[in-house]
């Protein structure tokens, strides 16, 4: 028993020693490789770190030395240092400026039309003739013109600009590019003496038409530039600008003219000739009617561009105070700028805007002409300077002065003969 | 931007896979940490801010900073700091299971997207009483952004986009497992769901969208309505000097003729 069990015993328990012991040895080798890993982690992740650090040191000194660099240039640029203090400042090139506000000048004169609605002018006189028994009066005449309608549409050129000292000075040309206008002729003779055995008095009325003359006018003036609720407003100063419009008729009217006067009998056709209806004519219409463009049209122009005083996040509205702080020009730039203070919700600060309810939903109109009549423009035929009657004719009265108040449409007159219906113009 | 004093950066990537591992192994084997925990990609941060930094120098250099021309807005930095601060405070839930809370913010204007500190706390979300109280300090670490025209409201905007936070004042309220847990857990969140932090910023400058002729029918004056359309783009957004400095586009035009007198004002 003990011999089979010395003899049984002995291997099983130097097997059972060998497997502890290599057991034993896998787990402290186990054990070892762990320390070991764990260890070359350590250092790697000690190392690694350490090369982190290193790198991020690099970049931030590089960072801070571009920072400091580009503090130095940010201190030599001239637009950068003539930006004046202000919470928000809005900066406005030059050109763009101009662009801006040459579009809001021209695109608002663009759009006007001059219309001028029963003028009247009258000319009348006497006719001489020499005669071998001297000096004879055949006759007199009363040439009167009613101007139912004249239209005239307004074109600018384009416009120079510069700004300084709180002010933008404006120069452009304004065309009276095109127009037309229609009116009643009333011509009148009157014989005299024996003219009157070969041409019997005759009264003649007639339509004629024509064409607005086109004609340039210079046009300067200046934009004040000052701050209103964030925005900067331009408030233009412009003299009236007094455009006449002269009537050329038509072809087709003058044509009409000789007609009607055509269907005279010879002896009068003799008669008129001293007259010549058509050179009197031209020559009232050449004076052309006046228009004064009052400045007071041009409104102030808000450029579209501005601080507002209150701004939605998120769907919720928040007030801003806004208190205008700068409006610099420099050379190549406006500016223009103001504090912004959030704290003060619903109640600004001393001197600031006051905020409006919510956020405008629209944009406000910039130019905005006023909608109520303005003072009206004058239409002032020049009837003084008449110029000289033509041979045999003498000037017995100048063309009244209108009449109307300066803009206002005048009232139409009854006009002394009864006019024919449209296609007659003969009376008599 | 600077980093903690402390400086424990938990790796140099964006919250990430690997240093939400580390650091939640740290956390596993330790105690919570009383350190502030930074998660912020600080090398990519870094490089980016040079990248930016050496665009403007080289155009400081060529002297167009600032355009001469067009339109030019320039925004301090306290503004856009009170701005910031009137989204706050905010609380929403991020990754299902944080509610963060951002209640102050503080802008640095330097480095052409500039740098916005968000400072605010971090809780576990949901209604369990024993996390209810357990939170941690935050602060999120964002750039502006995407600063463009937006025509619905008529005014510039931009976006505060997170791109890393640290943890600070662990272990000092609350119990120190809960407290692990939490930090362990945010740790891990991914960048996506730090955007989900993001949040709206409005530039109080408002643009016009046309310009308005009102009509005039009477007199011998006569002005017809009509309309002039302003487009606005951004072409460039820059941080430096303490401002942002935004270059726009305008382009107005041409007149039209505007609706019958019914419709204008």
């Amino acid at each position: 028993m003990d011999a089979s069990r010395a003899a049984g015993g002995a291997p099983m328990s130097r097997r059972s020693g060998r497997g502890r012991r290599r057991w034993g040895r896998r787990i402290a080798a186990t054990l070892l490789a762990l320390a070991l890993g764990g260890a070359g982690y350590v250092y790697w992740e000690e190392k690694e770190a350490a090369a982190r650090e290193a790198r991020i040191a690099t970049l931030e000194a590089t960072r801070d030395r571009l920072r400091e660099r580009l503090g130095r240039l940010r201190e030599k640029d001239p637009l950068v240092a003539s930006a004046p203090e202000a919470g928000v400042l809005i900066g406005i090139g030059e050109a763009f400026g101009s662009q801006l506000l040459s579009q809001a000048t021209t695109g608002f004169l663009g759009q006007v039309e001059l219309v001028l609605k029963n003028l009247k002018v009258h000319k009348a006189g006497r006719v001489r003739v020499k005669t071998p028994l001297g000096r004879m009066t055949p006759g007199h005449y009363v040439l009167d013109v009613r101007i139912e309608e004249v239209r005239g549409i307004l074109e600018p050129g384009p416009v120079k600009l510069d700004f300084g000292r709180g002010r933008a000075d404006v120069s452009f040309p304004v065309r009276v590019a095109r127009g037309e206008g229609r009116a009643r002729l009333r011509f009148q003779w009157d014989s005299r003496g024996l003219a009157g055995a070969f041409c019997d008095d005759f009264t003649v009325t007639t339509r004629v038409g024509g064409h607005v003359r086109p004609r340039t006018y210079p046009v300067e003036g200046s934009f004040d530039l000052s701050m209103a609720g964030g925005t900067l407003t331009a408030v233009p100063r412009f003299p009236d600008l007094v455009v006449n419009l002269e009537v050329e008729p038509s072809e087709e009217s003058w044509a009409e003219v000789e007609r009607v006067l055509g269907r005279r009998s010879l002896k009068c056709r003799m008669a008129l000739k001293l007259v010549d209806v058509r050179q009197a004519l031209e020559r009232l219409l050449d004076k052309g009617f006046k228009v004064r463009v009052p400045q007071k049209i041009l409104k102030p122009v808000r450029f579209p561009v501005g601080l507002r005083q209150s701004v939605v996040l998120e769907g919720r509205t928040y007030d801003l105070a806004v208190t205008p702080r700068a409006l610099r020009i420099s050379p190549k730039r406006l500016w223009y700028g103001a504090d912004v203070t959030a704290e003060a919700a619903g109640a600004p600060l001393e001197g600031a805007v006051a905020p409006p309810p919510a956020l405008p939903a629209t944009a406000e109109p910039a130019p905005v002409p006023e909608t109520t009549p303005a003072a009206a423009p004058a239409p002032t035929p020049e009837a003084t300077a008449a110029p000289a009657p033509p041979t045999g004719v003498e000037e017995e009265s100048p063309a009244p002065p209108p009449s109307e108040e300066a803009g206002e449409a005048p009232p139409a007159e009854p006009t002394p003969t009864p006019t024919p219906p449209p296609g007659k113009g003969e009376r008599y | 931007m600077p980093r903690s004093a402390t400086g424990r950066d938990a790796g140099d990537r964006r919250p990430g896979v690997v240093s939400a591992l580390v650091f939640t192994v740290s956390l596993a084997a330790c105690d919570a940490p009383r350190e502030p925990v930074r998660v912020l990609a600080l090398e990519t941060h870094l490089r980016q801010q040079i990248a930016d930094l050496e665009s403007l120098v080289a155009r400081a250099e060529k002297g167009a900073l600032v355009p001469t021309d067009g339109l030019v807005v320039a925004v301090h930095e306290d503004v856009v700091r009170q701005v910031a601060q009137l989204a706050l405070p905010r609380e929403q839930v991020v990754g299902g299971r944080f509610r963060v809370r951002l209640e102050t913010a503080d802008v640095r204007l330097r480095d052409k997207h500039g740098a916005i500190r968000l400072g605010g706390r971090v809780s576990r979300a949901g209604d369990d009483f024993f996390d209810a109280d357990i939170e941690a300090e935050l602060a999120v670490f964002a750039r502006l952004e995407a600063v463009a025209f937006d025509r619905t409201s008529g005014m510039l905007s931009g976006r505060v986009m997170p791109i890393g936070f640290e943890l600070q004042k662990l272990g000092v309220a609350g119990e120190r497992p809960l407290l692990r847990r939490l930090v362990a857990g945010f740790a891990r969140l991914q960048e996506h769901v730090l955007a989900e932090l993001a949040f709206p910023l409005t530039i109080p400058v408002g643009f016009e969208s046309e310009l308005r002729l009102a009509g005039r029918e009477e007199g011998p004056v006569r002005i017809r309505p009509a309309s002039c359309p302003v487009r606005v783009t951004v072409r460039d957004a820059a941080a430096h000097g303490g401002r942002l400095w935004i270059v726009l586009g305008i382009e107005a035009g041409p007149w039209t003729r505007a609706a019958p007198p019914g419709g204008r004002r």
